[in-house]
C-alpha cells in the first residue's frame, strides 16, 4: 500500500526528522567531558593555542582549516573558549586522526 | 471511527507519555551513574519530544503522525547510549532500540517501522566511522555494528509481519462487528414490523367490528336523518317555492303596473316629443329667416360702406380745391396790390406832369405869344394829368372793393375748408362704425345659421325620441303582457308545488 503524504505531512515528518539528525550530531559533536577535542576558531585571529595552555590543555597536533586537537577537560575549555570564539567539540577520527582516538 | 484508529490514537497518546517519561529517568539515570552528559541528554530528549506530542495533542493518528514517532523512537535510546558515554552500562543501553521498535508495533504500521530501523542504523554506521568509540566502548568495529544492524533487520521484519497481520485481523474484525451489527439490527427491524404487523391485524379486526357495529348505528341514524331531512326539505322547498312564487306574482304584478305608468310616460313623451318636433321646425323657419334678414343687412351695411367711401373720396378732391382757390385768392389780393402799387406810380406822375404842365403854363405866359400855344398845350397837358390822377383813384377804389372781396372769399374758402375737414373725419367715423357694424351683422349671420343647423339638429333628435317612445309604448305592452303570464304561470308553480309537497309528506308517512 503506498501512501501520498500531503505537502503539510510531509513537512512536518521532514522537520521531526530534522529535529532527530540535528539531535544526533548535537550528541556526536559535543565534546566528552574529558579527553580530545577539537578546537575549531570561529574567528581567523582566535588565540587558540595560547587559550588552551591557559586551561590547563595538552596540545596533541593540529587539525584541518587551522584547528587544534588538544586533550583536557570540558568544563575548563568550552566556555571560556567560545567567549574567545573557538568551538570545541568532539574530535572525530577521519579528521583528527589516531592520537585523538588513543588518547580519548 | 474504526477499532484501528482507536487503537492507533491510544497507542500515539501513550508513546507520547512514555517520551516525556524518559526525561525523568534519564535525570535519575544519569544523576545516580554520575554522568557528564546528563543535561544534553535531556535537552536532545525535550526537543525530540515537542513535535510529536503536539500531534497528539491534536488527537492525529495519521501516517504523518506516526512516522513522528518513529523519528522519537530512534532518538530516545541514543540519549540513553550518550547518557551512558565511557561506561560500562553503555552497551546495555543498546537494548532500548529493540525496546523502542517494539512499541512502536503498536502503531500496526510497517513505515514508521521501516523509518526507525533505518535511522537507528543509518546512524550507528556513520558514528561507528567518525566516533567508535561513542558507539561502542571497547573495540567498535564495523563488523559489530553490521551485527546489531542485522539483529534491526530481523526485527524489523518481525515486527513487520506482527503488524500487518495485527492490522488485518482488526480491520476484519471490524467488518465482521459491524456485518453482525447490521444483520442483528435487520433481524430487530423485521422483528419490530412483525410484531407491529400483527398488532396492526389485531386492531384491524377490532376496528371492523367496531366499524360494523357504527355502522349499523349510522345507517339507521341516517335513515331517521334522511326522513327528517326530505320533511324538512319538504317543508323548505314549499316555503321557498310558495314564497317565490308569491314573490313572483307580487313582482308581476308591480311589473304590470310599472308596463302600464311607462305606456302612459311613453305615450306622453311621444306627444311632447312631436309637440318639441313642431316647436323646433317653426324655430328653425324663424332662424333662418333671422339669417336672411342679417344677410340682407349685412348687403345694405356693404352698400353704405361704399357710399361713405365714395363720399370720402369727394370730400377729399373739394379739400383740395378748396386748399387751390384759397392758394389763388390770396395770389389775386397779392396781384392787388402790386396793382394798387402801380396806381401809386401813376398817381405820382400824374401830379409831376400836373407840376410840369403849371410850370409850362407859367412860362408860356412869360413867352407872351410865343408861348400862346405852348401855353394851349400845357393846359392839355394838365387836364390829362388831371383825368390820369381822377383814374387812378377810380382804381385805388376798384382796387380797395377788390381786396375786401378777396379777404371776405379767403375766409369764405378757408370756413369751407374746416367744414370739409370735418365733413371727411365724419365721414371716416361713419366707414369705421359700418365696418364694425359689417363684422357683426356677418358674426350674427354666422351664429344664426349655426342656430338653424342646431335647431334642425334638435328636430331630428326629438323626432328619434318620438321614434323611441312609441317603442317603449309598443315595449311596455308586450312587458304587460308577459307579466299577466308570468303571474298565471306563478299560480300555476304555487299549486304543483302544493301537490308535489303532500304527496312527499304522504310517502314518508307511509315509509315511516
Amino acid at each position: 500500500m503506498i501512501v501520498r503524504f500531503s505537502p503539510a505531512n510531509m513537512c512536518i515528518i521532514l522537520a521531526q526528522i530534522a529535529v532527530g539528525i540535528a539531535a544526533l550530531a548535537m550528541l556526536a559533536l559535543a565534546p566528552p567531558a574529558h579527553g580530545a577535542m577539537l578546537l575549531v576558531p570561529l574567528m581567523s585571529d582566535a588565540p587558540a593555542a595560547r587559550l588552551a595552555r591557559d586551561s590547563h590543555a595538552l596540545l596533541l597536533e593540529q587539525g584541518p582549516a587551522g584547528s587544534l586537537v588538544v586533550l583536557g577537560d570540558r568544563q575548563t575549555l568550552f566556555w571560556p573558549l567560545l567567549r574567545a570564539g573557538v568551538l570545541a567539540v568532539a574530535a572525530p577520527v577521519p579528521l583528527c586522526g589516531e592520537a585523538s582516538d588513543v588518547l580519548a | 471511527m474504526s477499532s484501528l484508529d482507536l487503537l492507533r490514537i491510544r497507542a500515539i497518546r501513550t508513546l507520547a507519555l512514555v517520551g516525556w517519561l524518559c526525561l525523568p529517568v534519564l535525570l535519575i539515570w544519569g544523576t545516580a551513574m554520575g554522568s557528564p552528559n546528563t543535561g544534553l541528554a535531556l535537552a536532545t530528549a525535550a526537543l525530540g519530544n515537542v513535535i510529536p506530542t503536539w500531534m497528539a495533542l491534536r488527537r492525529r493518528h495519521d501516517a504523518a503522525a506516526r512516522m513522528n514517532f518513529a523519528v522519537l523512537a530512534a532518538l530516545l535510546p541514543a540519549t540513553y547510549v550518550y547518557l551512558l558515554s565511557g561506561m560500562t552500562w553503555q552497551m546495555d543501553a543498546h537494548m532500548y532500540f529493540f525496546v523502542a521498535l517494539s512499541m512502536l508495533a503498536v502503531l500496526c504500521d510497517w513505515r514508521p517501522l521501516a523509518l526507525a530501523s533505518v535511522l537507528i542504523a543509518l546512524h550507528h554506521l556513520v558514528l561507528s566511522y567518525l566516533l567508535p568509540t561513542w558507539v561502542f566502548e571497547n573495540d567498535g568495529t564495523i563488523t559489530r555494528v553490521l551485527f546489531h544492524a542485522l539483529a534491526i533487520v530481523l526485527q524489523f521484519a518481525a515486527l513487520t509481519y506482527l503488524t500487518t497481520r495485527m492490522r488485518h485481523l482488526i480491520v476484519a474484525q471490524d467488518k465482521a462487528r459491524a456485518e453482525g451489527e447490521r444483520l442483528v439490527a435487520e433481524a430487530e427491524t423485521e422483528r419490530s414490523k412483525a410484531v407491529a404487523a400483527l398488532a396492526a391485524t389485531t386492531a384491524a379486526e377490532e376496528r371492523s367490528a367496531h366499524e360494523r357495529a357504527r355502522r349499523k348505528t349510522a345507517e339507521a341514524r341516517l335513515a331517521e336523518e334522511r326522513r327528517s331531512a326530505l320533511i324538512a326539505l319538504a317543508d323548505d322547498f314549499e316555503q321557498s317555492v310558495a314564497g317565490v312564487a308569491i314573490a313572483i306574482e307580487g313582482a308581476a304584478a308591480t311589473l304590470e303596473g310599472s308596463a302600464a305608468t311607462l305606456t302612459q310616460i311613453a305615450a306622453d313623451a311621444g306627444r311632447q316629443a312631436n309637440e318639441v318636433a313642431a316647436g323646433a321646425a317653426q324655430a328653425a323657419g324663424a332662424t333662418q329667416d333671422v339669417a336672411d334678414a342679417v344677410h340682407r343687412l349685412t348687403d345694405s351695411i356693404g352698400e353704405i360702406a361704399e357710399s361713405a367711401d365714395a363720399q370720402a373720396t369727394l370730400t377729399g378732391a373739394v379739400r383740395r380745391n378748396a386748399e387751390e382757390g384759397k392758394n389763388a385768392v390770396l395770389d389775386l389780393a397779392a396781384r392787388a396790390g402790386d396793382i394798387g402799387g402801380l396806381v401809386g406810380e401813376i398817381h405820382e406822375i400824374a401830379t409831376r406832369t400836373n407840376l410840369l404842365a403849371l410850370n409850362a403854363t407859367i412860362e408860356a405866359a412869360r413867352a407872351g405869344d410865343a408861348g400862346r400855344g405852348f401855353a394851349v398845350v400845357a393846359g392839355e397837358v394838365k387836364q390829362l394829368a388831371g383825368g390820369t390822377a381822377r383814374a387812378s383813384d377810380k382804381i385805388v377804389t376798384l382796387i380797395d372793393s377788390v381786396r375786401q372781396g378777396v379777404a371776405a372769399t379767403e375766409t369764405n374758402i378757408v370756413g369751407a375748408a374746416d367744414a370739409v375737414l370735418r365733413v371727411a373725419t365724419a365721414a371716416g367715423d361713419i366707414k369705421g362704425a359700418v365696418a364694425g357694424q359689417r363684422g357683426v351683422a356677418a358674426e350674427i349671420e354666422r351664429t344664426a345659421h349655426e342656430a338653424a343647423r342646431g335647431v334642425d339638429m334638435i328636430e331630428q333628435r326629438i323626432a328619434r325620441v318620438a321614434a323611441v317612445a312609441n317603442e317603449a309604448d309598443t315595449l311596455s305592452r308586450h312587458v304587460r303582457e308577459a307579466a299577466g303570464s308570468l303571474s298565471d304561470h306563478a299560480r300555476r308553480l304555487r299549486r304543483s308545488t302544493d301537490g308535489f309537497v303532500e304527496q312527499l309528506r304522504t310517502g314518508e308517512r307511509e315509509a315511516a
